[in-house]
């Protein structure tokens, strides 16, 4: 140890200091004559890889980019499949007078127009004379005038 | 003895395909004493250091490859050797589903029970005392103190700066000096 630490040692912990640096383990006898034979048996019976390591990471590198990217073209070229059968619609904007007018061509009112007029309009509500009398007068209609107008 | 093998002489050595395994076996020879001493302070038992011994040159022996000689080779045999302790003390909590408390109680009953410790009573007070350190302040007070490596060799094993190897040392020192002067009263 430098002698600057060992200095601060004795100061900072003075029954640390003093207490002998030896090893207190023991090791088995003949321990470190067996020992580098039982590494080379156990070098021996696995096969070293011989491999550089550079290699090793790209085998297991460039398998894992290649399937990202089959993945990555997976999802960027197949289409979303309900897509194909929603109309896009622009609701940004308000229909303007152009729109209107390509509604009113013949065409399109002929598509609209029923056989008869009276079951489109459904039957008329079966009510009795005073519920129309009431009706009249909850809406404020003078019926007199209505009379003479029809 | 022979004198030992420069790193360089070892490695050229090694490369060669009809002398690596020659080459690992010097290797081994030349530092698995060093690195089993810092093990065994590690985890205590004999076996078990054994075991991560044999891993670390197993692991050795798959990365000499790629070793770049710009570092020391023993600075990395001593990284590969901390993070297996560490690894193997890690391991060792969760199979037991213990606290840290009960793992430091199994050390110390390792410790006290083992054939292989010659230390007096001083010894066996200072190696309790560490064990109570958590596992990475251990490794570092253990390199620093018994190992009396520089905080710079630690720093290329642990991977931690300087400045914080010397605070955790030193917060180590005293947290041991602490303990040894409760136990002496």
């Amino acid at each position: 140890m430098e002698a600057y630490d060992d200095e601060r040692l004795k100061q900072e912990s003075p029954l640390l200091h003093g207490i002998p640096r030896t090893g207190p383990f023991e090791v088995p006898q003949g321990f470190f004559d067996r020992f580098p034979h039982e590494v080379q048996q156990q070098i021996t019976a696995r096969p070293a890889n011989r491999w550089p390591l550079l290699l090793r990471r790209a085998g297991i590198a460039l398998p894992i980019a290649a399937m990202l990217a089959v993945v990555l073209w997976y999802f960027t070229t197949t289409p979303d499949p309900g897509t194909d059968t929603i109309a896009i619609v622009d609701t940004t904007t308000a229909p303007n007078v152009d729109d209107l007018l390509l509604l009113d061509d013949d065409a399109t009112f002929a598509a609209l127009a029923v056989e008869d007029p009276q079951a489109a309009l459904g039957s008329a509500p079966d009510l009795t004379d005073e519920e129309i009398v009431a009706y009249f007068e909850d809406e404020g209609t003078d019926i007199t005038e209505l009379l003479t107008t029809l | 003895m022979s004198e030992p093998m420069s790193d360089k002489e070892l490695l050229a050595l090694f490369h060669r395909e009809e002398s690596r395994h020659y080459a690992f076996n010097l290797l081994v020879r030349q530092y698995q004493r060093r690195l089993y001493a810092f093990i065994r302070r590690m985890v205590t038992d004999h076996d078990e250091t054994q075991d991560v011994l044999q891993n670390t040159f197993i692991k050795a022996w798959n990365g000499l490859d790629n070793f770049r000689a710009d570092s020391q080779l023993f600075s990395w045999l001593y990284r590969i050797a901390y993070n297996e302790s560490i690894t193997h003390l890690k391991r060792m909590r969760r199979g037991l589903f213990v606290s840290e408390d009960a793992v430091i109680e199994r050390l110390t009953t390792t410790l006290d029970s083992s054939e292989h410790f010659s230390g007096d009573a001083i010894q066996r007070k200072l190696q309790t005392a560490v064990m109570r350190l958590p596992d990475k302040q251990r490794a570092v007070f253990n390199m620093k103190y018994f190992d009396e490596m520089k905080y710079e060799e630690i720093s290329a094993v642990t991977g931690t700066s300087v400045g914080a190897l010397k605070a955790s040392y030193h917060i180590a020192v005293k947290k041991i000096e602490r303990w040894l002067t409760d136990q002496t009263k």
